[in-house]
């Protein structure tokens, strides 16, 4: 296979050029490689710095003596690839091609070749002879990298020069080298990257096309090659060029081959690898890094999920027994603060103490609560996020979460569900698509709270006793097993065809910034605070207003007319309106079903057996964990996701949680229970 | 190598990180940063940002995007969509 540039130079040609005039060092390389610090040791002092014609880019050249001659060293802009992606790479290839230095030293960080090496990959294809600098070589062997410059030079069939410049080694080998190339006495044959047979057709029939008309600085093959890799300044240059029958030809040659540039790249990546290959050593698992070493445990399939089953029972365990007892504690001050206020407003009309007490205290103050657990939350979030292990739980539960259409991303904030479905909301934040955070968010509610969880706990020994543990159990799991049904027929069905696939870098582990962690819970409660905390109270005043008014009598308010008209459905799942009501009531907060039972039942522990059948209670329960979620998850679904996913979530979960509790009755009453 | 690449982010709409694709392309986890920036600089892939639309007005929005904290995620846009169904691997 033909390379797309002939060997331009020969031994005579490169000591001819260089015979009458100061010999040209252009220096190229990618940002960071160390290029200026070389620059600056070979021409210490003399040094003349300007601007490129034209361009506000930096142009840097000065003088060095070697051997008694004199070399003129230019400093090229840092530069990736030599296509016309930037005025840098335009500026150095132009400079090659036009100006034609004796020789390019092509300076690449010895510790991340593959990065390096495509920049030589095209420089190769110039009319330059080039020498490539291994720099920044001790930096490769103290990260474990072993890199051969013998090996490599025979590779690449070009002369290499392993070089530490901030500690000044290899410069004289470098300039020994220069000398001995631009005098002829260095055998020069690159090994260039090659293309694939079907395109190097192409790439002829554009040769012959272009060929006459090309100006005399450029290599007619390699502006054939820049055209074929889609190159936006070669491109324009050629068209204004050719006549316009033959650029019509040369355009439908490269319209039809759009994406040779894949093949071309892929090609020249196939060189570095087989360069890499031969010439680097890389570390074995023991002298790895230690992330590639965490790694190997974290992200393993096995191991890495013992050890996030074991960081989720952490951050269960920290949320129960210090989020928990914290609410309970927070419950009971707010409390004792209805009451105070319930006193205060003794002398007032009724409805302003009941507005204060229930509405305000009762309602709004309830987000007050939820505080505990969401610092709790959002501390252990911080944490994971800022060591780097966040990533890698998204990484490793992708698996499980794909089967719902949903990526690891969406499995934090179904875990904060558990503690608060607010914060579960909030949490959806962190997922990119706006499809994959719309379908996290309506399966969220069917996490089950602790406010949920707590109302199944108070009510299922109510009706079976010593059995209640057993019928929470199927509770949460059949919650659990609703979200995943309902998130793969949500997928496979109504939200589907949009998902994508994601390369994910892994970023390194880091020792957790405690000012970040800080920061983090800050600004997380107070946008919490007033943003959801604003909504929140305005819509439990609305839904007070509602189960107050018009006399004051919750049994006569018009909640309870809506669950006196909403009786028909409570029973086909054999409810009472009473129950229904206190369902309704659940919406500002799971806990109000017990306090409107206890309204409307008086001693409902002793009542509810009675007027309940066990089909009946099952269907209660089944209801109640699956009920519509309380207004702070909705609001905050509002806010989040904006109006119509909140309404979308309010009839899947309504009429999720109706048709559950009408299934479970009518089977149970099938059962003879 | 470049196609390859493509190729595999379309068969499966997983997750890949580095080190899976290096072994399926038999490389190195280096050289496949290589390729996803060369293939994002080309178009055919972009980086999927790191907040949603719903950050738009979120006080952590700066933090959110605080670099080496967070992974970066890249996937496949309409023209390596295009270039794939092309080469005949896409449908």
């Amino acid at each position: 296979m033909q390379s797309p540039a002939n060997d331009l130079l020969t031994k005579t040609e490169t000591a001819q050029a260089s015979a009458n005039r100061t010999p040209v060092i252009a220096l190229a390389g990618q940002p960071n490689v160390g290029k200026s610090t070389i620059f600056n040791i070979l021409t210490g002092l003399n040094q003349h710095v300007g601007n490129w014609p034209g361009k506000t880019v930096e142009r840097k050249t000065g003088t060095c003596e070697h051997l008694g001659r004199a070399l003129t060293v230019v400093d090229l802009p840092g530069a990736y690839s030599l296509t016309a992606n930037s005025v840098e790479e335009r500026i150095a290839r132009d400079y090659i091609i036009q100006d034609r230095p004796d020789v390019v030293v092509a300076v690449v960080d010895a510790a991340i070749l593959e990065r390096s090496l495509y920049l030589v990959a095209e420089l190769l294809l110039l009319p330059a002879p080039v020498i490539l600098v291994l720099n920044m070589i001790d930096v490769a062997e103290q990260e474990g990298i072993k890199v051969e410059p013998q090996v490599l030079q025979a590779a690449l069939g070009i002369p290499v020069i392993p070089m530490c410049a901030t500690r000044g080694r290899g410069i004289h080998a470098l300039l020994d080298t220069v000398q001995a190339l631009i005098g002829g006495n260095l055998e020069y044959r690159p090994r260039r990257p090659t293309i694939l047979p079907n395109h190097e057709m192409i790439l002829a029939e554009l040769v012959r096309r272009i060929a006459p008309h090309v100006p005399d600085r450029y290599p007619v093959d390699w502006v054939a090659l820049k055209l074929l890799e889609g190159d936006s300044e070669i491109t324009t240059q050629m068209q204004e060029t050719l006549p316009n029958d033959v650029w019509e030809q040369v355009h439908a040659t490269l319209y039809e081959h759009e994406d040779a540039i894949l093949d071309i790249a892929g090609a020249r990546y196939g060189w570095i690898e087989r360069m890499v290959r031969a010439a680097v050593e890389r570390p074995k698992v023991g002298q790895m890094g230690l992330t590639a070493r965490l790694d190997k445990v974290l992200t393993h399939p096995i191991w890495g999920m013992a050890v996030l089953l074991a960081v989720l029972g952490g951050v269960f365990w920290l949320t129960y027994s210090i989020g928990v007892p914290l609410q309970t504690w927070l419950s009971d001050v707010l409390d004792r603060l209805a009451m105070v206020a319930g006193q205060a407003l003794a002398e007032a009309p009724g409805w302003l103490s009941a507005l204060a007490t229930d509405g305000i205290i009762g309602g709004a103050g309830m987000v007050v609560t939820f505080l505990p657990i969401l610092i709790v939350f959002f501390t252990v979030l911080a944490f994971l996020e800022d060591t780097g292990y966040m990533a890698r739980i998204a990484y490793l539960t992708d698996r499980f979460m794909h089967a719902m259409g949903l990526h690891g991303k969406s499995f934090i904030p179904l875990l904060l569900g558990f503690g608060c479905n607010v914060p579960a909301i909030l949490g959806t934040r962190i997922i990119e698509t706006r499809r994959a955070r719309g379908l996290t968010i309506l399966l969220a509610p069917l996490v089950p709270c602790t406010a949920r969880i707590a109302v199944v706990a108070v009510l299922a020994p109510v009706f079976f006793g010593n059995r209640a543990g057993l019928v929470v159990w199927v509770l949460v799991t059949g919650s659990l097993i609703a979200l995943a049904l309902l998130g793969i027929i949500l997928h496979r069905f109504i939200l589907r065809g949009e998902q994508v696939a994601f390369i994910m870098e892994l970023p390194l582990y880091h020792l957790p910034n405690l000012r970040t962690i800080g920061l983090y819970i800050w600004q997380n409660t107070v946008a919490f605070l007033k943003k959801a905390g604003t909504i929140i109270l305005l819509v439990s005043i609305v839904v007070w207003v509602f189960s107050y008014f018009p006399n004051g009598v919750v049994s006569e308010s018009y909640l309870a007319r809506a669950g006196k008209w909403l009786e028909p459905v409570g029973q086909w799942m054999g409810l009472s309106w009473e129950l229904i009501t206190a369902l309704l009531t659940s919406f500002i907060a799971k806990e109000n079903t017990i306090a409107t039972l206890g309204v409307l039942y008086g001693d409902y522990e002793t009542v509810l057996p009675t007027v309940l059948s066990p089909a009946g209670a099952l269907a209660f329960l089944t209801t109640q964990i699956l009920f519509i979620p309380c207004v702070a998850t909705v609001a905050t679904i509002k806010q989040e996701a904006g109006t119509k996913w909140m309404i979308a979530s309010l009839f899947l979960m309504l009429g999720l949680s109706l048709g559950a509790g009408i299934g479970v009755y009518q089977l149970g009453v099938l059962l003879g229970l | 190598m470049l196609f390859q690449l493509l190729e595999i982010l379309n068969r499966s709409d997983r997750l890949h990180t580095p080190p899976q694709l290096a072994e399926a392309l038999h490389t190195t986890p280096q050289m496949v940063q290589q390729l996803t920036e060369h293939l994002a600089r080309q178009g055919y892939l972009v980086e999927a940002p790191q907040c949603s639309d719903g950050c738009a007005d979120c006080a952590l929005r700066a933090m959110c995007s605080a670099e080496g904290h967070k992974a970066k995620l890249w996937t496949v846009t309409e023209k390596g969509l295009r270039a794939l169904h092309r080469s005949g691997g896409a449908p």
